[in-house]
């Protein structure tokens, strides 16, 4: 799933949940869009062959499956004695929004650096995801100027 | 590659699972979408939590059942593989995590400790996780209650 999706996604049910997503903008910004940074050594690798490539398992590195969640939320743990709650709470819900949905809906190796097993959970078809991708962006966005706007 | 082996009480609990199925009607769905299903209504049960509890304890039963189910249908109709172990355990710890992350202290941190226990299970090829949202689900009863 694209960035955009992420913090679309995150900032819509943080706002459902908690109420007050407009006032915790900055941190929904950076934990749900900080783990896709770890596609930018791929991006650097590949350079000129970019736009023809898919962003697929090999772009992801240990950061994005479970062992990178397991660092997150052990790092999160120890900031629950110097941070407060509602922060810790966006910050984590973020973060598992986004392993949520890129496990839900692409081609992840939740085991790496263990396994290098690839998973497709399948709920849509591989030709098909790129279109849902599309269409919840339009729609997200919709929702997103409503919640913000509204 | 093979699949961690379950302790005592993983098998006592998988074999009571079949007994207990053993005439039930199981649907042939496939159990890696069961498993998904799990997730997408986790994030359904933080949604609903804060206007309906009974309601949000509905969701959360459901989303226990859906992982007996996917089990219990990989068993019948599937043979156990490898990739419905990985699918299994990342979408019970993904679950785990949406849940915990709104009701945080001390749930979040047994859910951290439960990631670090699943990176062991695949290394030692032990499976030791702790049962979290089943002793969530009692909690929450009584906590409504």
């Amino acid at each position: 799933m694209n960035t955009l999706l992420h913090f679309l996604i995150s900032f819509i049910i943080i706002d459902i949940i908690f109420g007050n997503a407009k006032g915790y903008i900055l941190p929904i910004i950076l934990f749900s869009m900080l783990i896709d940074l770890d596609h930018l050594p791929y991006l650097i690798n590949v350079k000129k062959n970019v736009f023809k490539r898919k962003f697929g398992a090999e772009s992801r590195s240990f950061l994005h499956e479970l062992l990178g969640l397991s660092i997150f939320s052990s790092i999160i743990c120890i900031l629950f004695f110097f941070l407060s709650l509602r922060l810790l709470q966006i910050i984590s819900l973020c973060l598992l929004l986004h392993f949520s949905l890129d496990f839900l809906f692409g081609i992840t190796r939740p085991l790496y650096p263990f396994t290098n097993k690839k998973i497709y959970l399948g709920i849509v078809k591989k030709e098909f995801v790129y279109i849902l991708e599309t269409f919840l962006t339009f729609i997200l966005l919709i929702l997103f100027l409503v919640f913000f706007y509204g | 590659m093979d699949k961690p082996k379950r302790s005592f009480l993983g098998k006592f609990s998988q074999n009571f699972i079949q007994k207990i199925t053993k005439n039930l009607y199981l649907p042939k769905i496939n159990p890696n979408k069961i498993s998904a299903l799990s997730v997408i209504f986790s994030i359904l049960f933080i949604i609903f939590f804060n206007y309906s509890r009974i309601v949000s304890l509905f969701v959360l039963l459901l989303v226990l059942l859906f992982d007996f189910l996917d089990g219990a249908i990989a068993k019948r109709y599937y043979k156990e593989k490898i990739d419905g172990y990985i699918i299994d355990v990342t979408c019970d710890r993904i679950s785990e995590g949406i849940i915990f992350s709104i009701f945080f202290f001390p749930w979040f941190f047994l859910f951290s400790i439960n990631l670090w226990l699943t990176i062991w299970s695949f290394y030692s090829k032990k499976h030791i996780v702790l049962p979290l949202r089943h002793i969530f689900i009692f909690y929450l009863i009584i906590k409504i209650l």
